[in-house]
């Protein structure tokens, strides 16, 4: 039997004003989960890592999802934890052992080549590849539209970013990385 | 042409990309999304078991402690070395010395966090310990550190 399908006004609505705001939470983190988990997957790679980030995105979600007014709508808000959690997570990463960028980018490579958590199709990991060399917000951009198909407009509203700028910075990234694969 | 297609859009700058579209690379075990939820619902349970008095210490401003840890080390490192190198090379160990420790006083009360945060529990019962152990462990690593800059500004090898 199919769940039914709840809007995010209705389900906050529910979180805020009802009695149980455990339930509308469950069905806000079976609505979100996959999506949220997804979009951290693909910038950090690791399972493990990005399964620690999404529950720290939905227990943060929960603590703030009581004050919060809707203005922004539930969807892009939570991209938007999401996003700073992971970004956040690979600042870390690298602030932690002193390595610059291209060292961390290195290492989630390896994460990539290892075959654990990843498919043995080899055009597939040099895409993954591809995507990692770029800079960690460009790499975001292009994500969230190759990967999710996301409109500009919505992602303007994630990023805080113009959709212009967001154009921009997706051709450029698509233009790099169509180069990476023909060079390699 | 539907505005906004992605496809499209790939078709005229990035033909290859286009065509790659629709795999997922990445995996995750049998039932994982079934059984997040209830993971999440755990972690959630277990961070609001949390004694108040560590709930209010993980409230406090990182930059507030990695602040206070900086005067300290600051006020610590002017005893340390008032009476030896500075009166030697003032003008030069003053500007880095302080700037030095700082960028070293945020760095190691971060490191501090991320070493320990996910083990607060198991290491200290006491939020009162949380403090002295960080504070002890700042100043270690501050003694440690204290020694390059301060070879550097006066010469030394």
């Amino acid at each position: 039997m199919g769940m039914k399908e709840y809007s995010d006004e209705q389900l906050l609505e529910m979180f805020q004003h009802s009695d149980n705001p455990n339930y509308a939470y469950n069905l806000i983190v079976r609505k979100y989960q996959e999506r949220i988990y997804w979009h951290v997957r693909r910038l950090v790679i690791d399972h493990e890592d990005a399964n620690d980030l999404v529950q720290e995105v939905f227990i943060k979600a929960w603590k703030a999802m009581g004050n919060f007014r809707g203005d922004s709508g539930l969807f892009t808000w939570f991209y938007r934890i999401a996003t700073n959690e992971a970004l956040s997570f690979l600042e870390k990463k690298k602030r932690r052992f002193f390595i610059p960028w291209h060292d961390v980018e290195h290492a989630l490579g390896e994460k990539i080549t290892s075959e654990n958590g990843f498919t043995k199709n080899e055009i597939q990991k040099k895409l993954q590849l591809a995507i990692l060399s770029l800079p960690q917000k460009q790499r975001v951009v292009f994500n969230l539209r190759y990967f999710e198909e996301m409109k500009y407009e919505e992602m303007s509203r994630i990023l805080d970013t113009s959709q212009g700028a967001l154009k921009a910075s997706f051709h450029h990234a698509s233009k790099k990385i169509e180069e990476y694969l023909k060079n390699n | 042409m539907k505005k906004d297609d992605l496809h499209e859009e790939l078709r005229g700058i990035a033909p290859e990309l286009q065509k790659l579209k629709g795999d997922n690379p990445f995996s995750v075990p049998e039932g994982y999304f079934e059984n997040l939820p209830h993971q999440i619902q755990q972690k959630r349970a277990a961070t609001q078991k949390r004694p108040l008095g560590q709930g209010a210490y993980w409230g406090i401003p990182r930059m507030a402690l990695a602040g206070v840890t900086a005067l300290m080390l600051i006020v610590a490192g002017y005893f340390y070395i008032s009476n030896s190198y500075l009166q030697q090379n003032d003008f030069a160990a003053n500007y880095y010395f302080e700037d030095y420790l700082g960028w070293n006083a945020e760095f190691q009360s971060g490191y501090f966090y991320d070493m320990y945060a996910d083990d607060m529990e198991t290491f200290f019962s006491d939020p009162q310990e949380i403090d002295e152990e960080l504070l002890e462990y700042i100043m270690d690593y501050g003694d440690y550190y204290l020694e390059s800059p301060l070879a550097i500004v006066a010469g030394l090898e």
